[in-house]
């Protein structure tokens, strides 16, 4: 028999048997014994709760787009909605037929006002969503009785009105055209204005504009007729000017401003006027005139709008752009140029990566230089060392240089009050660009060659410079120590040239080089709230701040950046186009001193490194920022042009005795703040005790020094008040002057909740982005509830917002958002058991960027709930 | 003389299997495969200050013209009285991968396109090849805030990541996870 036909008998036998066996049961019984029950299966879905909390002073417009949000309305006088102080309140509002379908689109929400108390000084600021044309939101103010005081009317992301005295006020957000989200915020501190806003009350010519055209390749160069035809297409008349600056334009007779009116598209009806406006006695030119800087403002073809103002004021540089430099009025700079605007005998170096020697900005403005790059592949150039010190571009990619020199260069003493472009620190002063950074940077050695060069020490170039630099800007440096080169800045001072450098960008206190050796002035940078600049390095070896800027703001409104604007180029076409830039960082603070310093030899040639020294360390440069004197982020101060010229001058500033804060805001919850008393000139400044006309206020000394400048704690006590808002005054004496500090406190019987608005609250699947349920919930004592039911095991995040404009997307810009367990570091939840979750908060932003034109949002993101404009939420598995 | 046996039908199967088994181990131990295909790659703008917020890299795709020219304006907000255009963009055919290198101490840094086409996996995983410059350690540094980034089309796909590599083979920048919320609204 055949092996395998054997062996498959056997296991086919052996398998029965098998079979067999397993059918038996126990004994003694024929019936099998019964089956346990068989256990339930686990549960697949669950249930997450928790509450969503708003934050404390957020208070919702009561009549959004949202339908399902709670309606109160605030549209008249008479219905104004009363908020707290300090608030962020967020809406919106829509000019009629504008904006998406809600519950005010075809009717319109034009005008929201709301009552508040406010203090002197305190700043109001409305924050635009989205302010892409046509959407245009414009801030009024006005008194308890409705008459208009004072209004902010410009095209850009941000409107500011500071409260000119204590009282009672309306506030209204007008939505001039479109529609759009906002964020109304009332704060303490008084910070830096918006200077390229509008407003009607403005002392400016009726009827007349100052414009410049963007665009100009369209017209023939035969003179006034070119210009009078580039005129008649936006329907005004010239008044004087020509195409290749600023133009005075004007509406002409009523027919011709009706023309005008009409070919830009204008809509001059009654409804275009906020409610504080209609009611106000306003030169009716003004109206117009400001109606049409705001369309002239949206227009590609137009560089510059603005009211032909009548000045009054120090003196001013004409040029284009200074609107645009928020950060040499920080440094009070037009007070320094009533006293000096410069001198071409002093001489400044710009140690950088050259120049672009064929800017129209810096005609004039240059002397000879050097190229102390001693490698090719580096410099760029094709050469080492030589005497060219024209800028080609620090990279290798069309688009990406950065003409890191010529912007530094333009800072310190671009041709300035010419009409066109930018303005220096100085007006007039000699630049010696050295061009030491090329490609990837620049090294130790070139850079000391360049400095010996501009001290008139010798050099590789084997030459001298006709005169040696008053002053040398070094905007750059790294982490590495040399004592060599410590010792030949030891040399270059004693040679009579202040050396400023920048402190560095890596926010650290480790020393930076060649900021930190000794001799040097090492310059920390602050953004436009006179706050240090987050990248800003800080540390023992820091003397001075300057204005170093912050590009992920946009705070006064102007369209662009808080970032320093000077020369520049753009190589994105394969050729080099001067430009003008906004740049951030210490290397533009730096420039800052170094002219201000160049103001100074020009009022004293005598004025050497070590009177430099002594001024900066007595505090007569510069604005005492933080602690009393020098600290590790200020160093001595904000630098202070006037003062520094004035200093230089032998001239001092006097006394001026300055509050900072110069109002204070209690709100309902503090009991205690700090009030900074110090001399904002120069000299010596004794501060007597303050005083105050409040039983529920004290006024102690905290820090202060021996003639009482410096830190006091001001404390309010609330016991045995009743509700309501309480203003105060506390007054200062001096040796100089007698200011005072208004105060304003709010005493509520209950605990105040906030109110983010009509919450959606998503449960969404974090690999998609999608919300897959949503709970929506209006605020309750502060606070949303939230239980989601059946919810498949799994991980989610938690995402709560308004929908204030209705678009289907919460967490727009403008609109509240929150998540878990922050809205910075959302937390995933991971769902196989029932949850209750902790509570998270949400809340209006002031801080959202306004920098895109583009409607965006908080965190960089919205979320689309699955109320489609109310459709009903489905929860999808 | 010996004679070869042929393998038996039983053999074969066995080394079939083994073969497959082979090419399995070869996908569970990530050995990387050739990629399927590969699609053209257009530069379209770079620059040194793409104002990114954020410090670190990141990679964004964008499939509709209000996002791009969004990107594109955020790109040149420095440039005081812009108003150059992007370069044209058939969104019907093609989308635009935004790489951003995230916000610099210092001048010195740079991203570049290295290849003009990028590598599409088996999955759909987009790779795109550039250049990541930085400067070196010891280097003197113009102290200017800087975010370079770099604009390039492609053709559209259902990609399910899109990651820059540099030269090394290094990943530089990953998107998050694709879908409509990457976009730029």
């Amino acid at each position: 028999m055949n092996k395998c036909f054997s062996r498959n008998i056997i296991t086919s036998i052996l398998s029965s048997l098998i079979i067999v066996l397993s059918g038996c049961g126990g004994g003694g019984s024929d019936d099998p014994p019964p089956s346990p029950p068989p256990s339930p299966p686990p549960p697949t879905t669950f249930t997450v709760t928790g509450d969503v909390v708003a934050t404390g002073g957020t208070v919702a417009d009561g009549d959004v787009n949202d339908p399902a949000a709670p309606f109160t309305s605030n549209n008249t006088f008479s219905t104004p909605q009363d908020i707290p102080n300090p608030v962020n309140v967020g809406g919106y509002a829509n000019q009629p037929g504008e904006g998406e379908p809600g519950r005010s689109q075809i009717a319109g929400d034009a005008s929201d006002l709301y009552r508040i108390s406010v203090v002197a000084g305190q700043r109001i600021t409305l924050i635009i969503g989205d302010s892409s044309f046509p959407n245009d939101l414009d801030l009024l103010l006005g008194d308890a009785e409705g008459n208009l005081i004072d209004s902010s009317e410009g095209v850009g992301n941000t409107e500011t009105i500071i409260s000119p005295v204590t009282g009672t006020y309306l506030i209204e957000v007008f939505a001039f055209s479109g529609a759009s989200t906002y964020v109304l915020t009332v704060g303490q501190e008084v910070l830096a204005s918006s200077t390229y806003t509008l407003s009607v009350l403005d002392d400016f010519v009726p009827g007349d504009m100052v414009v410049r055209f963007s665009d100009i390749s369209d017209v023939k160069s035969n003179g006034v007729t070119s210009l009078s035809s580039k005129a008649s297409v936006i329907g005004l008349t010239t008044k004087a000017g020509a195409l290749d600056r600023e133009v005075l334009l004007s509406l002409g007779t009523a027919k011709q401003t009706s023309n005008a009116m009409q070919t830009l598209n204008i809509n001059t009806s009654e409804k275009r006027q906020s409610v504080l406006m209609q009611s106000a006695n306003i030169n009716s030119k003004k109206i117009e005139t400001i109606r049409m800087l705001k369309a002239l403002r949206q227009r590609p073809d137009i560089k510059y709008a603005e009211p032909n103002y009548i000045l009054q004021s120090s003196l001013v540089p004409n040029d284009n752009a200074y609107p645009f430099q928020w950060h040499y009025p920080m440094i009070n700079l037009p007070q320094a140029w009533d006293i000096t605007t410069g001198s071409n005998d002093v001489i400044v170096a710009v140690i950088d990566t050259g120049v672009i020697l064929s800017h129209p900005d810096l005609q004039g403005k240059l002397i000879q230089g050097y190229d102390f790059i001693l490698s090719p592949l580096i410099s760029r150039d094709g050469d080492g060392i030589d005497n060219n010190p024209d800028d080609p571009g620090d990279l290798n990619n069309n688009g990406s240089s950065t003409f890191h020199g010529t912007h530094v260069a333009g800072t310190i003493g671009a041709a300035t009050h010419n009409v066109t472009g930018v303005s220096g620190v100085t007006w007039s002063t000699s630049i010696m660009p050295l061009r030491v950074l090329g490609f990837l940077g620049g090294t130790i050695y070139d850079v000391s060659q360049a400095i010996r060069y501009a001290a008139g020490l010798s050099n590789d170039s084997g030459t001298l410079p006709a005169q040696r630099a008053d002053v040398i800007n070094l905007s750059l440096g790294g982490d590495s120590f040399s004592q060599e080169t410590q010792d030949l800045f030891i040399e270059v001072r004693n040679q009579g040239v202040i050396v400023i450098a920048a402190a560095g960008n890596n926010n650290t206190n480790i020393p930076f080089y060649p900021a930190s050796y000794s001799g040097v002035v090492s310059v920390s940078a602050v953004n436009i709230n006179k706050d240090k600049a987050s990248y800003s390095n800080f540390g023992a070896t820091v003397d001075v701040a300057a204005p170093g800027g912050d590009s992920t703001s946009d705070i006064n409104g102007d369209g662009y950046p808080d970032a320093v604007l000077s020369t520049g180029g753009d190589d994105t076409s394969g050729s080099i186009l001067p430009v003008f830039l906004f740049y951030q960082g210490t290397s533009m603070a730096s420039p800052h001193v170094a002219g201000v310093a160049a103001l100074m030899k020009a009022v004293n040639p005598a004025l050497t490194p070590a009177i430099f020294d002594n001024l900066l360390s007595g505090g007569q440069l510069t604005d005492d920022l933080g602690p009393t004197d020098r600290d590790d982020i200020y160093g001595h101060g904000l630098i202070d042009a006037h003062k520094a010229v004035a200093a230089a001058g032998g001239s001092p500033v006097a006394p001026d005795l300055v509050a900072d804060p110069s109002a204070l805001n209690f709100g309902t919850i503090d009991t205690s703040l700090s009030l900074t008393l110090e001399n904002g000139g120069g000299g010596i400044l004794t501060v007597n005790t303050p005083t105050d006309n409040a039983s529920w206020l004290t006024v102690t000394e905290s820090d202060v020094d021996i003639n009482k400048n410096g830190t006091y704690t001001v404390s309010v006590n609330r016991a045995s008040l009743g509700s309501g808002t309480y203003t105060a005054t506390i007054t200062i004496a001096s040796s100089a002057n007698t200011i005072s500090v208004p105060v304003i406190m709010q005493v509520s019987s209950t605990a105040v909740s906030g109110d983010a608005g009509f919450q959606h609250i998503l449960l969404i699947d974090p690999v998609t982005g999608d919300a897959i349920d949503e709970i929506t919930a209006s605020a309750t004592n502060g606070r949303y509830s939230y239980s989601f039911t059946d919810v498949p095991s799994g991980t989610y995040l938690i995402i709560s917002g308004s929908d204030s404009n209705n678009n289907s997307f919460i967490c727009d810009a403008g609109e509240s958002c929150g998540g878990y367990l922050t809205l910075d570091q959302l937390l995933e939840v991971n769902v196989n058991a029932n949850e209750s979750l902790g509570d998270f908060s949400t809340g209006y932003f002031s801080g959202f960027s306004a920098l895109s034109s583009e409607p965006g949002s908080i965190t960089g993101r919205s979320y689309r709930s699955l109320n489609e404009n109310n459709a009903t939420p489905q929860l999808q598995r | 003389m010996k004679t070869m046996r042929r393998p038996s039908y039983r053999g074969k199967a066995w080394l079939w299997i083994g073969l497959l088994t082979l090419l399995s181990a070869c996908r569970i131990n990530g050995i990387p495969e050739t990629p399927t295909t590969t699609v053209e790659a257009t530069l379209l703008i770079q620059s040194t200050h793409c104002w990114n917020k954020s410090d670190e890299p990141s990679v964004e795709w964008i499939t509709n013209s209000k996002a791009y020219r969004s990107a594109y304006n955020q790109i040149k907000k420095h440039i005081l009285g812009d108003t150059s255009k992007p370069p044209y963009v058939d969104f019907n055919r093609l989308g635009v991968i935004a790489v951003y290198m995230g916000r610099r101490p210092t001048a010195g840094y740079q991203v570049t396109l290295a290849s003009r086409t990028a590598e599409v996996g088996e999955h759909n995983e987009l790779t795109l090849a550039v250049s990541w410059i930085e400067p070196p350690v010891d280097a003197l540094l113009a102290q200017v805030i800087t975010s370079p980034c770099i604009l390039v089309s492609i053709p559209k796909g259902d990609y399910s990541t899109i990651q820059a590599d540099d030269e090394d083979g290094r990943v530089r920048a990953l998107s998050e996870f694709m879908g409509r919320k990457q976009t730029l609204n």
